[in-house]
């Protein structure tokens, strides 16, 4: 075969598939032009840092990124509204349940704003911990040092947690580490007392139990007094814990009494436990109590009646 | 022969597509090329004529290029270093010019103001500066230091720098005052 077959031969084939031999030249001139374009087109590089406000640091998982800029919004914006002193909006800004739970009036709210921000303040933001549909962020409230240089302070901040919780399409926000509250309407009874247990605070790193206990006897009883470990406490996978502010306030219903309490204990939300139930360990029904220290034990050695009630929460709660 | 008619008009129209291609890449490639000729250009001109100025560019660029290789930390610390040579080669108004703004407006409403307070309380000549530690909050970063100098073996201040960082070699900063 000689040149001039060959060049025959190509000529052939070229005429035979024109349009298929054009796409393909005009495909290649495309992609020769785009790349050329691209390569030459200088591409911007920015300081790179490890600074990633939207990924927990418990467990490293991201908040979704539709809601990733209405959070930083939200926070600025209410930031802003503090330092400005506008304590309707950002009181507007909170949760139903939040406001009831911290803030049930405005006044305490700006009791609030006043004391957190009594000067200009900025804040920097990391994501801390996801609960299905809640994000939890840290946010570090601190004087603002790139105006002062902390020139006559130290240097600190205040961390808060905030949280954001996806409702249908909108996201609720709270402060002060609350969650949700817990409707849970729990309850025991028998012959002495009735125990409701109504609902709970959640927090990040606690829980604040409402519990309206009626004494429905002739004889005042003691259900906690810190006389003893353990009068009342919470059933967490298994591990008791006591609640937090018996030892300084008793709790001891007078005949017929019926009171509301609020019993906290120590949990954090991202725990992965359930509470099962709370526990009175030590009630103690009295002849009489008269709470003089110099009397009080010889008053509970003649307890009528000492014996414990179990409330058990359905799982979920 | 229809076929061959429909053929040929296809053929025309790849072709015309064909060359409105190439000469959209002809353009595109003067227009990138006569800017690189222009920069270069410009180059020869100031290398002919400042050649301080080039000296000065070329370290800038090179500054430029170690600091985009460099990790947050080590920015941040040369950024208190160039702030630190600035005091250091008596450049005050390029130091202040580093303020931040209200920083400034807080502390040092003049530049009199600020090399007044920093020849009082910085060493006049050999500056040495021990990063004791760096933390950051979101985009700001706190650098802890310790200022001494060999020169006075008696002086040591504990300096805390504050930082915001725009972009490569484009930061602010604040530092506290010490009364």
């Amino acid at each position: 075969m000689n040149f001039i077959d060959i060049r025959l031969k190509i000529r052939r084939f070229i005429k035979n598939n024109r349009k298929k031999v054009m796409i393909i030249v005009i495909a290649l001139a495309i992609i020769i032009a785009i790349n050329y374009i691209l390569k030459n087109m200088q591409q911007e590089e920015e300081p790179k840092t490890t600074y990633e406000p939207n990924i927990a640091v418990m467990d490293s998982s991201e908040v979704p990124q539709k809601w990733q800029d209405e959070i930083q919004n939200k926070i600025d914006t209410f930031i802003n509204y503090c330092n400005d002193k506008n304590y309707q909006s950002a009181y507007d800004m909170i949760s139903d349940d939040c406001k009831v739970a911290l803030f049930p009036d405005i006044q305490e709210f700006q009791e609030y704003v006043d004391n957190r921000f009594q000067v200009k303040r900025i804040y920097s933001i990391q994501n801390f911990s996801n609960l299905s549909k809640q994000y939890i962020y840290d946010v570090n409230i601190m004087s603002d040092f790139m105006a002062t240089g902390s020139t006559g302070t130290n240097y600190g901040y205040v961390q808060e947690k905030f949280v954001f919780t996806e409702d249908d399409k909108d996201l609720k926000f709270a402060i002060g580490g609350f969650i949700r509250t817990n409707t849970l309407e729990a309850f025991s009874e028998d012959e002495n007392l009735k125990i409701v247990i109504q609902s709970k605070n959640v927090y990040y790193d606690h829980e604040a139990y409402t519990v309206r206990i009626t004494n429905k006897t002739e004889h005042p009883i003691v259900i906690a007094n810190g006389t003893e470990e353990n009068e009342l406490c919470l059933n967490v996978a298994g591990e008791l814990r006591s609640d937090e502010y018996v030892q300084d306030s008793n709790v001891v219903l007078q005949p017929e009494e019926e009171t509301t309490y609020t019993f906290v204990f120590n949990k954090y939300c991202d725990d992965g436990n359930a509470p099962l139930g709370m526990y009175f360990n030590n009630i103690r029904v009295l002849q009489s109590y008269s709470g003089n220290e110099s009397t009080r034990q010889e008053e509970l050695d003649n307890a009528i009646r000492k014996y414990s009630i179990i409330v058990n929460f359905n799982v979920e709660n | 022969m229809k076929k061959d008619i429909k053929s040929n008009k296809f053929f025309k129209r790849m072709i015309l597509i064909l060359i409105i291609l190439l000469v959209l890449l002809f353009f595109t490639s003067l227009i990138l090329r006569n800017k690189l000729q222009e920069a270069e250009t410009e180059n020869v001109i100031d290398s002919n004529t400042i050649t301080a100025e080039e000296i000065e560019q070329n370290a800038e660029e090179r500054e430029l290029e170690g600091l985009k290789n460099a990790d947050e930390r080590t920015r941040i610390q040369q950024y208190c270093g160039k702030f630190i040579r600035y005091i250091e080669s008596k450049d005050y108004e390029s130091a202040y010019n580093l303020l931040y703004p209200d920083f400034k407006n807080n502390y040092f409403k003049t530049l009199e103001d600020f090399t007044k307070y920093v020849q009082e309380k910085f060493p006049s000549d050999l500056i040495i500066v021990s990063y004791d530690n760096i933390e950051r909050q979101g985009q700001y970063y706190v650098l802890f230091t310790t200022i001494t100098s060999p020169l006075q073996p008696d002086y040591s201040m504990d300096q805390r720098f504050f930082f915001v960082e725009n972009d490569f070699n484009d930061f602010l900063l604040s530092f506290e005052v010490k009364q």
